[in-house]
């Protein structure tokens, strides 16, 4: 999740005229540009899932074209959920709310099925995505996910489980290892157990969360503690009790932040400020903290909308961020890699940005929650808004017409993909 | 003719490739006060000797050279644009500039930058394999020659960091040669060692705990791939210099309203 460099045979392959020390500018040793721990999984990649491994490689030799290989977020069984959290933002997604809103009993849209996703996943494959991520609502309330997973095949692409932890004890969790599983996120959403479960609706949670992570190491699971902030938390001494926790149970934080939409859109005060990014900025230094926005994969931080993570809602259509109620094509009925390519020339997606357009772009949020609400109004209840209600209505960026190409000897000499440098 | 809006930024010809016609301005730098004695003080302490130069000195010739550009008709809105003085001397003429980035530059950011903000960090990094050094050469139309001559005795100038706010990279490089030139004026489109000098001298020009900033385009050094750009942008508290792709996809290149290329104008002291 957080490599840092890359190379072609999993070792550092930095060329030797960097490793001559000048007293002003010295490359980095290994422990800064990619731990062991990192290579050590990389190295299982290439033994157990020979496949992602190809692809990574592939992604690092072909990013300077501007390749991509986001993740896909996948919600299934119609986003159920056990819980009632309260910055949730799958609310307008799930059985329940529709059934609230409309009178509906069931989302009439055609639900992707097993040959849908075994499709997706081909289709992944061949645009050189490796990482799939279920979710739900909580995705271990789908009976049939064993065999989605096969669907998706964990040979192929990395399977991450998001899941709230209450009912992912050891034998679920080595039941997860054994389909194939490589990782899964477990949401803790305060080191204070009763503002945990408050949080999330479900007295009791905290403690299964904690039994859950102990499931996952002993399963040898690839792990890591998911965490939702509103404004100021990153400045609370209960969070810094978090991230001493994470680090003494030497397990990666990923944070993620509460944003204008879903059941928080009337939570103003819940947002972050530019302050609360820039605190958890900090933090990356300090613990092995970040979030989606973090420099990974020799990428700078900045906004990821289609490059990063992409979700797959449960009737094909693809939203370019988790916390996006707006649409940039469907899956079942045209190609992933067209629906991709549309995002990226949108002008809000696909050019380079450092904020987060939903979290603290006025602009975008003023025009993504009237998209939405112009669309709930006269189109259809059911989200999320399609493509040419929504993104489509706002500036494609010009094409133009002079790809310069790589000069030769740089085109067969890349080895190392990327270099940090320590002055 | 009318070369620049009222930010001061250039008024977009029709082959320019930019995000917008009307910049937002969402990416914002605070004009800086000047305060040339520290400017000078960190410039001096770190590693760009300039030894024959007092504060007063660099005061009023950075005055009276900012002061020819605004009594010119048709640059003087460029001067409503942020705008910070720097001072500068290449001691290493006819060193390779890639090398000269590497061992002088960014190590002089790192030193100015950490020394005011001790708890951030200043990285570099470089996507590809590719050295700095042996790989960055001079766009021909940046009219950055003049500027590498004149350094190597040492230059006064300023650099405006906005005045490309929006604009493509290859729209950028293109602007030298569709810009008049000016008497008295030395002008150039902003590369690794002034943009390097005017952050030395003013570490915090990117770092604002409000809002976001623009990203600096080192636009006048090209990269032997080029699809490689230099760049230097904040990461929230830190500091951080790129050499990154500005591909889009294979076919299309990055035009953001975050990236902005600079002018800057300069003379010997
Ligand atoms: S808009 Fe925000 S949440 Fe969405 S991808 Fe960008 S940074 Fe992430």
């Amino acid at each position: 999740m957080y490599a840092r460099i890359c190379s072609n045979n999993n070792t550092i392959i930095i060329q030797k005229s960097w490793l001559i020390m000048t007293d002003t500018l010295q490359i980095l040793a290994d422990q800064e540009a990619l731990s062991l721990v990192e290579k050590n999984k990389r190295k299982d990649q290439s033994i157990h899932r020979p496949r992602v491994h190809e692809k990574i490689q592939q992604y690092f030799k072909n990013m300077l074209d501007g390749e991509i290989s986001p993740i896909l977020r996948i919600k299934i069984n119609r986003s159920l959920c056990n819980f009632h959290c309260m910055h949730c933002c799958e609310e307008p997604y799930m059985t329940r709310d529709i059934k609230k809103a409309t009178g509906v009993k069931l989302d009439p849209r055609h639900q992707m099925d097993l040959d849908d996703y075994r499709e997706l996943s081909r289709q992944a494959d061949e645009a050189g995505i490796f990482r799939f991520v279920l979710t739900g609502g909580e995705a271990l309330l789908d009976s049939s996910i064993d065999q989605l997973i096969a669907a998706i095949d964990p040979k192929k692409h990395l399977i991450i489980l998001d899941t709230n932890g209450w009912t992912f004890d050891e034998e679920k969790a080595k039941w997860f290892a054994g389909l194939g599983g490589y990782k899964v996120q477990i949401s803790l959403d305060s080191m204070i157990e009763a503002e945990h479960d408050e949080f999330r609706g479900k007295p009791g949670s905290y403690a299964r969360v904690l039994t859950a992570l102990k499931a996952s190491k002993s399963a040898n699971l690839e792990l890591l503690i998911s965490t939702c902030i509103i404004k100021d938390r990153v400045f609370s001494e209960e969070f810094e009790m978090l991230c001493s926790y994470c680090k003494d149970e030497d397990i990666p934080l990923y944070v993620t932040l509460a944003k204008p939409v879903g059941t928080a859109r009337e939570q103003d005060t819940w947002v972050c400020t530019k302050e609360d990014v820039d605190q958890l900025k900090y933090l990356e230094d300090k613990y092995d903290i970040f979030t989606h926005m973090s420099p990974s994969y020799g990428q700078p931080g900045r906004c990821i909308t289609v490059k990063g993570i992409n979700t797959v809602n449960h009737d094909g259509e693809i939203v370019p961020c988790p916390y996006m109620d707006l649409s940039i094509g469907n899956i079942v009925k045209e190609p992933l890699k067209d629906v991709l390519s549309r995002g990226m020339m949108n002008s809000w997606l696909g050019p380079y940005r450092d904020e987060c357009i939903i979290g603290e772009h006025m602009g975008f949020i003023r025009f993504h929650n009237q998209s939405v609400a112009d669309y709930q109004k006269n189109v259809s209840h059911l989200l999320p808004v399609t493509y040419e209600h929504g993104f489509g209505k706002t500036p494609e960026i010009d094409n133009n017409d002079k790809p310069p190409s790589p000069p030769e000897i740089l085109a067969k000499d890349r080895r190392a993909i990327f270099a940090i440098k320590a002055i | 003719m009318k070369l620049f809006d009222e930010h001061g930024r250039r008024l977009p010809s029709v082959n320019d490739r930019v995000f917008r016609e009307e910049p937002s301005f969402y990416y914002k730098i605070n004009q800086p006060n000047f305060d040339f004695n520290l400017i000078l003080e960190r410039t001096k302490k770190n590693l760009m000797v300039i030894d024959n130069l007092s504060a007063a000195d660099f005061e009023s010739k950075a005055n009276l050279l900012l002061e020819k550009l605004k009594t010119n008709e048709e640059f003087s809105l460029l001067t409503n644009g942020v705008h910070i003085p720097f001072i500068y001397r290449n001691t290493s003429k006819g060193v390779d500039l890639g090398k000269n980035l590497e061992e002088t530059i960014l190590p002089a950011l790192k030193k100015s930058f950490t020394e005011k903000f001790p708890e951030a960090h200043f990285k570099a990094v470089l996507q590809s394999n590719s050295e700095l050094q042996g790989n960055i050469k001079v766009h021909p139309e940046s009219r950055y020659d003049q500027f590498l001559d004149d350094s190597s005795e040492g230059v006064i100038g300023w650099f405006f960091p906005q005045a490309f706010q929006e604009f493509d990279i290859d729209s950028q490089r293109n602007q030298m040669s569709k810009l008049p030139e000016i008497n008295d004026v030395k002008m150039c489109l902003s590369g690794g060692m002034d943009i390097g000098a005017a952050v030395v001298g003013s570490p915090e020009l990117l770092i604002n705990k409000d809002y976001y900033s623009p990203i600096l385009c080192m636009s006048s050094f090209v990269h032997r791939d080029e699809r490689l750009v230099l760049l230097l942008k904040a990461y929230g508290p830190h500091l951080e210099f790129w050499c990154m792709t500005q591909m889009l996809s294979k076919t299309t290149k990055q035009v953001s309203e975050q990236w902005a290329g600079g002018i800057t104008i300069f003379s010997k002291f």
